[in-house]
């Protein structure tokens, strides 16, 4: 009966020639928040790794991007798409790494979040705040820090990401071990449905058991149930210190211990646990030509960071003396400045950049048991070592979350194809995740299958269906 | 026979946190901020080391003066490789109110008592900006100094130094004969990091707790603060059109 119908209408609508279209979205958002010139939208139509690119498609060569300044703007455009049946492609900062932020067909509309980007008020009593979706990452977190607050999650993209595109990514980062997840800390949000009208569940409360939760269903949805317009976000007090340590531990074992230890000694102040392996190390060390803060000869080095109000000196001593007297780490440095915080840092937040440099990546975001989270990465690499360059892991292994990368010489498809179908097997067979924090998007689309039951697959599709009955919202992405 | 180095050491407001001044525009807020090793003292801590690696140095001694936070700079210090520390300590107030003098002359005091060849110290605190602790200390001793040091070398009889400064000109080598004070510049080296074991070992080396009086300073403030104030706030650039449209403003605020 769906089928029909779909048919019926594909039929009576004509499609808009794109000058029609623009002139349409002009009326509606004025001309200067439209861009249609190739020039201006070529930068929004492709990813930030520049592997995907919308394709020319029914007489466009490029998507349109339009700038809504509010909410209700973006009401009007999404009631005017869904009158034509125009799809759409929600945009924010565009720094997702599974293709999901650009268009796949160019008839698609990118609605670009940058100028949704106020921040409404900030509640000290209840440190919530509620903004826009376009409020850049890094940018929050320093208008939070003035009011003694900061932003409950950190990321490499912090400078360009926006905090709407974190939220329906269900993005991770550095500070989940301490903050935790975003589905635990935004406290309500308001979006636009896939027919223009506005799904209201913002709030400041934290806790409310009111029937099934449609906030839980929106975050990480990857654009693709609604748009989310405004949050309200509870954001942890701002850490006046911090202390950073690196250790260097011989076996994977012992990391496994360290961070037990760490979760009782360091526990309330243990702010970020990363994991740097040897080949990781080696490549960093190299590409950005640091100076190693030790003599480089473990095969693990651990990054633990402490952060609080200036009173975790004796934590911080009684996890160190553990750590020694139980021979756990052969070499441990701790930062004595900020300075020398951001050099041991710059050690994990280069890793990505320092790959790239050194041939073709193969990216794996993984989850794993504790136990086989290592595992992975030497069966990998046994496999696979000689065939390529280098298999490197490192990662937020305080919360069993893998960065599983294999360089290549240069970019193989079939390659690619069989270590992704090793990684991905193995993962699941421990009962891990495919994609711990990076979501589906476009890439991980085909192996979505392998992780979910097919009757799974068909209660997500029968929920997108619900919401957006017409595929109007972030099409090609999330679901066959 | 090594040298015996004295090292002094301020804990200041860290390079990297956001300033603001106090409401009483009387100073800045230090309260919950976080505070680290003056950098350029790390830098002359770190030179200090070296020496004694490289035994020319026997001991070295870490010297501070402030409230008890103080202790957690000399805690650094020691867990550099510093030997001893020695804390003259001074409630919050006082240290607010202490100046370049005051603190020469406690140095000068224990140089003196602990037969020090060389006095090392940061050419300046990032919080003061003053650089006159290690002039004013070197007029005291009566002992020659070298400041601004890029470049530190002990030669075979420990009887003199020869030290490379940073000076607007370029760089000037002096020869100085021991004993002498020298202050570090930011080129002189990169200071390690404290290693885990040197931080638990740290926690068993001396520290002696002094005042003041103990070393017959006088710490009556010498110059009052009259006010802080924010640099005033950078005024928007215009964009011109042309050159002519450039020429022509410049004219008329002007400047041409």
């Amino acid at each position: 009966m769906f089928a029909t119908k779909s048919f019926q209408s594909k039929i009576l609508i004509r499609l808009l020639s794109r000058d029609s279209l623009v002139s349409n979205f002009e009326r509606i958002l004025n001309s200067k928040n439209v861009l249609t010139d190739p020039q201006d939208t070529s930068s929004f139509n492709v990813d930030w790794k520049g592997q995907y690119r919308t394709a020319p498609s029914k007489g466009h060569d490029n998507s349109v991007v339009l700038f809504p300044r509010s909410h209700s703007h973006v009401q009007e455009v999404i009631k005017f798409c869904h009158e034509k049946r125009i799809k759409v492609c929600p945009q924010g900062g565009n720094t997702g790494l599974v293709g999901g932020s650009v268009p796949v067909h160019a008839d698609e509309v990118i609605i670009n979040f940058s100028r949704i980007n106020k921040i409404l008020s900030i509640d000290e009593d209840s440190s919530v705040v509620t903004c826009e979706a376009g409020c850049v990452l890094q940018e929050l977190d320093h208008k939070l820090n003035a009011a003694g607050l900061c932003a409950p999650l950190d990321l490499g993209a912090k400078g360009s990401c926006q905090i709407g595109g974190n939220v329906s990514t269900n993005a991770g980062g550095v500070r989940f071990i301490k903050y935790g997840s975003l589905r635990e800390n935004v406290l309500g949000l308001k979006a636009v449905l896939a027919d223009g009208s506005e799904l209201d569940l913002s709030k400041s409360v934290r806790k409310d058991n009111t029937g099934l939760g449609l906030k839980q269903l929106m975050i990480g949805s990857e654009g693709t149930l609604a748009l989310i317009t405004e949050i309200n976000l509870l954001c942890p007090p701002l850490p006046t210190s911090r202390s950073v340590i690196l250790l260097g531990i011989p076996n994977f074992e012992s990391v496994l211990k360290v961070l037990r230890h760490a979760k009782i000694r360091l526990s309330g102040c243990l702010a970020a646990f990363e994991l740097i392996d040897k080949e990781s190390m080696a490549i960093v060390v190299d590409v950005m030509k640091y100076k190693p803060p030790f003599e480089l000869k473990d095969d693990f080095y651990v990054l633990v960071e402490v952060s609080g109000s200036g009173r975790e000196e004796r934590a911080v001593e009684s996890f160190v003396s553990l750590i020694l007297e139980n021979k756990l780490a052969s070499n441990g440095i701790a930062a004595a400045d900020e300075k020398q915080c951001e050099n041991i840092w710059a050690l994990r937040e280069n890793l990505t950049a320092s790959l790239l440099k050194k041939g073709a990546n193969y990216k794996f975001d993984v989850s794993l048991p504790m136990k086989n989270y290592y595992q992975l990465v030497e069966f990998i690499r046994h496999k696979w070592d000689s065939s390529v360059k280098h298999v490197v892991a490192f990662g937020h292994v305080g919360d069993g979350n893998l960065h599983l990368n294999v360089v290549d010489f240069e970019y193989n498809q079939d390659r690619c194809q069989s270590i992704t179908e090793d990684v991905f097997g193995y993962t699941l067979e421990c009962n891990g995740s495919i994609s711990a924090e990076h979501g589906i998007g476009r890439e991980k689309l085909k192996f979505l299958k392998s992780a979910h039951r097919p009757e799974y697959i068909e209660y997500m599709r029968r929920t997108k269906h619900l919401f957006d009955p017409f595929n109007l919202l972030n099409p090609g992405k999330f679901y066959n | 026979m090594g040298l015996k180095v004295l090292v002094g050491v301020k804990r200041a407001i860290d390079y990297a946190v956001k300033i603001r001044v106090r409401p009483d525009k009387l100073g800045v807020v230090t309260d919950g901020i976080k505070h680290s090793m003056n950098p350029f003292d790390e830098i002359a801590v770190e030179e200090a080391i070296r020496l004694k690696e490289k035994k020319k140095v026997d001991e070295i001694i870490a010297f501070s003066c402030g409230p008890p936070q103080a202790q957690e700079t000399l805690r650094t210090a020691l867990a550099m490789g510093v030997d001893r520390a020695i804390h003259v300590e001074v409630d919050q107030p006082t240290h607010e109110n202490l100046s370049p003098l005051h603190i020469s002359k406690m140095i000068t005091k224990i140089a003196q008592d602990e037969k020090i060849d060389i006095v090392m110290l940061g050419k300046q605190a990032i919080d003061g900006d003053n650089a006159q602790t290690g002039q004013m200390t070197a007029g005291l001793l009566g002992w020659p100094q070298a400041t601004f040091a890029s470049e530190l070398k002990v030669n075979d009889s420990n009887a003199e130094a020869e030290v490379i400064r940073e000076v607007d000109g370029g760089l000037q080598t002096i020869k100085l004969k021991l004993p002498a004070v020298v202050t570090a510049d930011l080129r002189l080296n990169e200071p390690r990091y404290a290693t885990l074991p040197n931080i638990m070992k740290a926690k068993k080396k001396p520290l002696k707790k002094v005042t003041p009086s103990d070393l017959g300073v006088d710490t009556t403030p010498r110059i009052q603060v009259v006010s802080v104030e924010d640099p005033p706030v950078r005024q928007a650039g215009q964009v011109v059109a042309d050159v002519s449209t450039l020429v022509e403003k410049l004219k008329s605020a002007g400047v041409i």
